[in-house]
């Protein structure tokens, strides 16, 4: 034997036999399980809110927002944590040959990684205590725990590393030291750096931290598995171990530069943001390789896939990975982003990448290393069954919410109302339910199986080997070339100082790169563009804005118009980076099933965002949004401080981009600042907005297909405040002050119509409705003039019409000037003097023409919520008949709808 | 910037299969691993087989 062979047996001598912590192995496999079903259940549940909004919607820690969280980050810590630890367990010895660091410390980690990361985070975000970033939910306190945990991880693994006396590593060991160590440097910085840095310099550190846990945790972990696994069931060395190494370094290299993609066509600078691009590309050109490599792997031992469960748990999750990167590389593509960015095709993505990839190959990793650990087998019927369940309910899942995010793309890009796209969402929603279910099955199966294989006492080689034996090819020991040997030993030199030295440096540029300068070019860019009358916002602002953290709104509602034309249309001017620079941190999302709320201000009443919060449906029918009941003492119009804070805030939103807005100078100051500090300068779109502009000019139908087409979409837009019937008694009637106005009990002018159906009403909960189609525009306004026309009010005022003659009228004229024109006007156009004083405009009744009966009503009641005060003591019935003549006489859009008697 | 940096690396990427391509012995020595660890794993099975469960 040469030196060189001596030296790589050596680990052998004196110790033939390095334990392994089967315990450990054991427990680890175990809570993975538990926490990807507890998880899985979690998504289950957040699944079926969409279908069913107020399903378990009474409490906090059930909302969907909490659930959400919950979800991904047990997946990530439960699930997959635990799966990386109970291989990294059962493999360390077998590739290094010495015992991991120390077996109490593996039970410390075990503990606090079950006891002191998933069960407390999970606590503690159901309790509302978390941080609002994407994929780093758990709250500081937890932080610490997840960093102990990684730090105690790289010791117990990288400890044996180091005391090797071989002079190379398998790829799968490059991996584990990869991934523990690269974690343990991402994993700070994505959770601290967004709360250091605002806004948008915080979203560039969120980016990179959000494809860091994918990339530098999750595809390492799994990627050692697969190495590991593949050879050590087809009993073949792998196709080559120079292009898994090739791979390995890429991986290392490209994936923290791909971290900006999901923040494409923002402001943050324009070279970083190709630069994400690029990197995403390479990255997918990098899986292609490695997946050619894992798959020539299979050559020769291609029958095993369908007899060894474990390992078609994991050549499905390279056939999967390679699908996952070679659609994030595309997704990363400008004209592909524009489109799918936001939809459900970005969430089937992640599951394809984060369950398919990742997930099937730690399903796989359990199921081997169960089947080699002493006393346990899996039932291979029950695996069977989990494996099927999971692929189907998987591929099924993914191929539901790839079409649904089309479909949510294409009527994006139409001027539709946003609740077209959720309308016809729902339909893939309630299928996505139903694979959930059936990926929730297939984790139970896995867990059943896991203990209803046969016991052993002993381990029974497997004779389904034998046959593959004879093909098992013989090491042959190749020294290492000259000056590639060294003394200390050549791993510590290959792994110090490649991993450690080279990973970090260019781990450290793509911080730079991508977090640092673009932070330095957005600071500068803020400091020469803030508007001069700029302030930062009121405490009760501040207060709401943690309650929308907290309440996981981001989770659906983003808070970036991109520069993006359907999105600069919908939502209004794109985002400029000074009006984020108070956001610590920032809410941009990821995701939207309900509209961006960057615009916000203004766009609803206050008492609209009431009732819209305590239950949604009572203003918006078809909404999916879960309601928020407990941020109020038992009724929408008894809102709590937290209820008050979180609506000031919502009408902070997009205020100040207002109030710079109407100021030509400090628009273009912005405009130049823009141009002289972003990174190679993207050229903003000058976009009109498609509410812009005064009220349309609908031209009103009496076709009985718009009447038809027009009381279909009131229904839905209308009916929760008004009513079906248009009475003003619908669900939400109650809590708004002033209520809904009885369409029935008032005939408009064209002009009235369109003016509220576009401007609202101020003062009133009455919202404007700018997003929606002017065809359906004009239904709705036909279908309320004939409310007013209908043969309610003409029956009514035949059983009581008003009385009297020119002599009233004139009597009526004098009243009016005395007693009603100083709000109304002289005219009766609600111009009158006290009118720009009040919250509420006067009713202008040369647009609305109000039924005697209602007339008489209101001088008797008066009408609550507004200005306008009972006047029963002060006129007489006689006086009261007048006014309502006059009152009536006063309407001058003749051209709508027959006179009323 | 960013085109450098792909650049400068599709270079190193380059560089590094050309060496490769090049040295047949570090080609080998590169490749010993995925031998190793076969004869490791069998170690370890014939070990187990040998060892009286825990």
């Amino acid at each position: 034997m040469s030196a060189a062979e001596a030296a790589g047996r050596e680990f052998e001598i004196g110790r033939p036999f390095a334990p392994v912590e089967y315990g450990l192995v054991r427990a680890h496999a175990l809570a993975s399980l538990g926490g990807l079903i507890v998880a899985g259940l979690f998504g289950l549940l957040v699944a079926t809110k969409f279908s069913l909004p107020e399903f378990l919607g009474q409490h906090a820690a059930l909302s969907w927002g909490r659930l959400r969280m919950n979800h991904t980050q047990g997946v990530f810590f439960g699930f997959l944590g635990n799966a990386a630890l109970a291989f990294a367990y059962y493999a360390n010895p077998r590739l290094l040959g010495r015992p991991v660091a120390s077996r109490r410390l593996g039970w410390v980690l075990f503990f606090l990684l079950n006891c002191g990361i998933v069960l407390p985070g999970w606590s503690l975000v159901s309790a509302g205590i978390l941080q609002p970033l994407e994929w780093a939910e758990f709250p500081p306190v937890v932080d610490a725990a997840v960093i102990l945990v990684v730090v105690g991880s790289a010791v117990q693994f990288l400890w044996p590393t180091f005391h090797l006396r071989v002079d190379r590593l398998y790829i799968s060991s490059w991996y584990l030291v990869g991934g523990f160590t690269f974690t343990a440097l991402a994993y700070p910085m994505g959770n601290v750096a967004p709360l250091c840095y605002p806004g948008t310099q915080g979203a560039a550190f969120s980016g990179l931290w959000t494809h860091d846990a994918v990339g530098l945790f999750a595809a390492p972990m799994a990627l050692a598995a697969v190495y590991y696994i593949i050879p050590a069931v087809t009993r073949r060395p792998i196709f080559s171990h120079f292009l898994s190494l090739l791979g390995f370094w890429l991986l290392f290299f490209v994936y923290p530069l791909n971290g900006m993609h999901h923040y494409l066509l923002t402001p943050l600078p324009m070279d970083a943001q190709l630069g994400a691009i690029a990197a995403s590309v390479y990255m997918g050109v990098d899986v292609i390789l490695v997946v050619t490599n894992l798959l020539l792997s299979l050559r020769g031992g291609t029958q095993m896939v369908g007899k060894d469960i474990s390992l078609r748990f994991i050549v499905t999750s390279v056939i999967l990975y390679l699908l996952a990167s070679v659609q994030g590389a595309l997704m990363a593509l400008l004209p592909l982003n524009r489109l799918t960015h936001f939809s459900d095709w970005v969430v089937g993505h992640s599951h394809l990448a984060l369950l398919g990839f990742a997930g099937f190959a730690a399903l796989g990793a359990i199921a081997h290393v169960w089947q080699h650990t002493p006393n346990v087998r899996y039932s291979r019927r029950a695996m069977a069954w989990a494996y099927w369940l999971a692929l189907f309910g998987l591929l099924f899942m993914v191929v539901d919410l790839t079409i649904v995010g089309l479909i949510q793309a294409h009527l994006w890009n139409l001027d539709v109302p946003w609740m077209t796209s959720v309308a016809e969402s729902r339909p893939y929603w309630a299928l996505r339910v139903v694979s959930g279910a059936m990926l929730l099955a297939g984790f139970v199966c896995f867990l059943c199986g896991l203990f209803s294989g046969p016991r052993h006492r002993e381990r029974v080689k497997d004779s389904r080997f034998h046959d593959l034996e004879a093909d098992l090819v013989v090491p042959v020991v190749h020294p290492a070339p000259p000056g590639l040997r060294h003394p200390a030993g050549g791993a510590l030199v290959a792994v110090a100082l490649s991993c450690f030295v080279a990973g970090l440096v260019f781990f450290a540029f793509s911080i730079v790169a991508l977090g640092t300068v673009p932070a330095r070019y957005v600071a500068a860019e803020i400091a020469d563009s803030t508007p001069a009358a700029w302030r930062p916002r009121t405490a009760a602002e501040e207060r709401g804005r943690e309650v929308y953290a907290r309440q996981g709104c981001a989770y659906c509602h983003t808070q970036q118009v991109r520069a993006v034309e359907a999105d600069v249309r919908r939502f209004g001017p794109a985002t400029e980076n000074w009006e984020t620079r108070e956001d610590l941190p920032h809410l941009w999302g990821t995701r939207r099933i309900g509209p961006d709320l960057a615009r916000e201000a203004g766009r609803r009443p206050d008492d609209w965002q009431r009732v819209h919060l305590y239950n949604p449906r009572w203003v918006e029918p078809g909404s999916v949004m879960p309601g928020y009941p407990w941020l109020f003492d038992g009724g929408p119009d008894r809102p709590t401080a937290e209820a008050s804070d979180l609506i000031a805030y919502l009408q902070w939103l997009g205020r100040p981009r207002q109030e710079r807005d109407v100021d030509a100078a400090e628009v273009a100051r912005a405009a130049s600042a823009r141009h002289k500090h972003m990174m190679g300068g993207m050229a903003m779109q000058e976009i009109a907005p498609i509410s812009d502009g005064p009220p349309p000019r609908l031209d009103l139908s009496t076709s009985a297909g718009d009447l038809q087409a027009g009381a279909a979409l009131f229904g839905q837009r209308c009916s929760g405040c008004h009513g079906m019937d248009g009475r003003g008694d619908g669900r939400a009637a109650s809590s708004l002050l002033p209520n809904p106005a009885d369409l029935t009990a008032a005939r408009f002018s064209s002009r009235r119509l369109e003016d509220v159906l576009w401007n609202g009403v101020p003062g009133t909960a009455m919202p404007r409705f700018r997003d929606v189609p002017l065809r359906d525009l004009r239904a709705i306004a036909s279908h309320v003039l004939n409310l007013g026309n209908g043969p309610a009010g003409i029956s009514e005022e035949a059983a009581q019409p008003p009385t009297g003659g020119a002599a009233a009228l004139a009597h009526g004229a004098v009243l009016f000037r005395v007693r009603c024109a100083v709000c109304h006007g002289a005219e009766g156009h609600g111009d009158g003097p006290a009118a720009v004083r009040l919250r509420r405009l006067p009713a202008d009744f040369s647009r609305k023409q109000p039924r005697s009966e209602r007339v008489r009503a209101v001088l008797l009641r008066g009408v609550p919520g507004t200005a306008m005060t009972a006047m029963q003591q002060n006129l007489s019935e006689s006086d009261r008949e007048a006014l309502v003549l006059l009152v009536r006489s006063l309407f001058e859009d003749g051209l709508q709808g027959a006179p009323l008697p | 910037m960013m085109t450098t940096l792909i650049t400068v690396l599709t270079l190193i990427l380059v560089a590094i299969v050309a060496l490769w391509a090049a040295w047949p012995r570090l080609r080998a020595w590169i490749e010993q691993p995925k031998y190793d660890v076969l004869r490791q794993i069998r170690e370890y099975e014939d070990a187990e087989t040998k060892r009286p469960s825990e």
